[in-house]
């Protein structure tokens, strides 16, 4: 037996968050939400889940790098300025705070562009902070090969910062 | 992050940082979303099966198949039902001396008729409607009995038509009406095989007396008895 409303109770923020952070979009990040819970629900049929919390972030982080790759190859599409969330920090400037969207901006675009793994292991390892080994249960791969695949996702993730022009403080001011 | 200090770090731990410190909008109600799932908030005991949804569209699939299928045979069924010929039309169609030779030699549209009709010893030797038997032949207005001679390809009456052929017939002799000539020539879509070598009672219409119509109903010669028969009650 599954407890959902204490799982979700428990971990639907951090789904949540993650979703909203990869993808920028209310509306995709409500979508992707919802498929994240109804794969764990199927997952959960048919095994049982050790440790709720990586084995959700990891989903949530797999299907929405899902969608972002979805997004830019639909290069059309524009997200609604009215859907930008306010800066982060009162202590922020506008213009940092533009910056600061720009960066994140191409680095969704980088994770876009890598392989399902490797963006994988790099959104789960610097920004959701899970350990190597809780990477290597979740994607199923030895830890040696979770530090392998993080250091190409940070070479690529950096080389597209490199090629944007703003990653030496090349600001608009 | 922003355009102070933090410029000078690695500018991708700088975007790590403004990703964690990223500000989200609130997250869907988890009522709501339990909701989608048939799940109550409170109520555990709920096994962690197929989600509601799921099973509602299973439920949904189900009942458009069927649907669809009993639609599918119904439709067939009523369409076999209308388009079978009548309970006696079966007896005919048994026979293979009369109602398939007629079929097989009449034209379009007219042999069908002529198949779909009774045995003329079958009972019910006069039937109402021009498709009977004793009707096609009291409709001709020449009858004879004549020898398949050879055949010849028909032009088509129009691009695309199915071929046919033209088949030639010495008359034998004369049955009913008058004939001048002793050779005739009817088309017929029937391979010419069929006919070539043997002996048939021929019903000539007005029409293709007239010239107007070159189809003519091809009976098989065993069946001059009959033709005779209705002649014969056709003149009392």
């Amino acid at each position: 037996m599954t407890d959902w409303p204490s799982i979700l109770a428990e971990h639907g923020p951090t789904i949540w968050r993650t979703v909203y952070r990869l993808l920028d979009h209310h509306a995709d990040s409500q979508d992707c939400y919802q498929e994240t819970l109804l794969a764990a629900w199927r997952f959960a049929e048919r095994r049982q889940v050790a440790e709720w919390a990586p084995f959700l972030t990891s989903l949530a982080t797999r299907r929405a790098i899902d969608r972002l790759r979805q997004r830019y190859r639909d290069r059309g599409r524009v997200i609604a300025i009215d859907g930008a969330p306010e800066p982060s920090s009162d202590a922020e400037s506008p213009l940092g705070h533009a910056r600061a969207r720009e960066l994140m901006d191409r680095v969704r675009v980088g994770l876009a562009e890598l392989p399902d793994k490797q963006a994988e292991v790099f959104w789960l390892s610097c920004v959701e902070g899970l350990s190597h080994q809780q990477i290597s249960g979740q994607v199923d791969i030895p830890p040696g090969e979770v530090r392998v695949l993080l250091h190409r996702a940070r070479t690529h993730l950096r080389a597209v910062l490199d090629r944007s022009g703003m990653a030496k403080g090349e600001h608009h001011e | 992050m922003s355009d102070n200090p933090q410029s000078h770090q690695d500018p991708l731990e700088e975007v790590i940082s403004a990703f964690q410190a990223m500000t989200v909008c609130e997250r869907p109600p988890d009522a709501e979303v339990l909701a989608r799932y048939g799940i109550r908030q409170g109520n555990v005991s709920r096994r962690s099966g197929i989600p509601m949804s799921s099973k509602r569209r299973y439920l949904v699939y189900l009942v458009v198949s069927s649907t669809a299928a009993a639609v599918l045979v119904f439709g067939g069924l009523a369409i076999f039902l209308r388009n079978s010929p009548p309970p006696e039309s079966t007896q005919v169609a048994a026979s293979p001396l009369e109602s398939t030779q007629v079929a097989a030699t009449a034209p379009p549209g007219k042999g069908q008729d002529v198949a779909a009709q009774p045995r003329p010893k079958s009972g019910g030797l006069q039937r109402e409607g021009l498709g009977s038997f004793g009707q096609h032949v009291a409709d001709a207005q020449v009858i004879v009995v004549a020898t398949a001679l050879d055949s010849a390809p028909a032009p088509p009456k129009r691009p695309g038509d199915l071929p046919e052929v033209s088949i030639r017939f010495q008359v034998k002799r004369v049955l009913k009406g008058e004939l001048a000539v002793k050779e005739i020539t009817t088309r017929t879509p029937t391979a010419a095989d069929e006919f070539i070598g043997k002996d048939w009672v021929i019903l000539l219409s007005p029409g293709y007396m007239a010239g107007q119509y070159p189809y003519a109903s091809h009976i098989n010669i065993k069946l001059e008895p009959t033709v005779k028969s209705y002649l014969t009650k056709g003149n009392k």
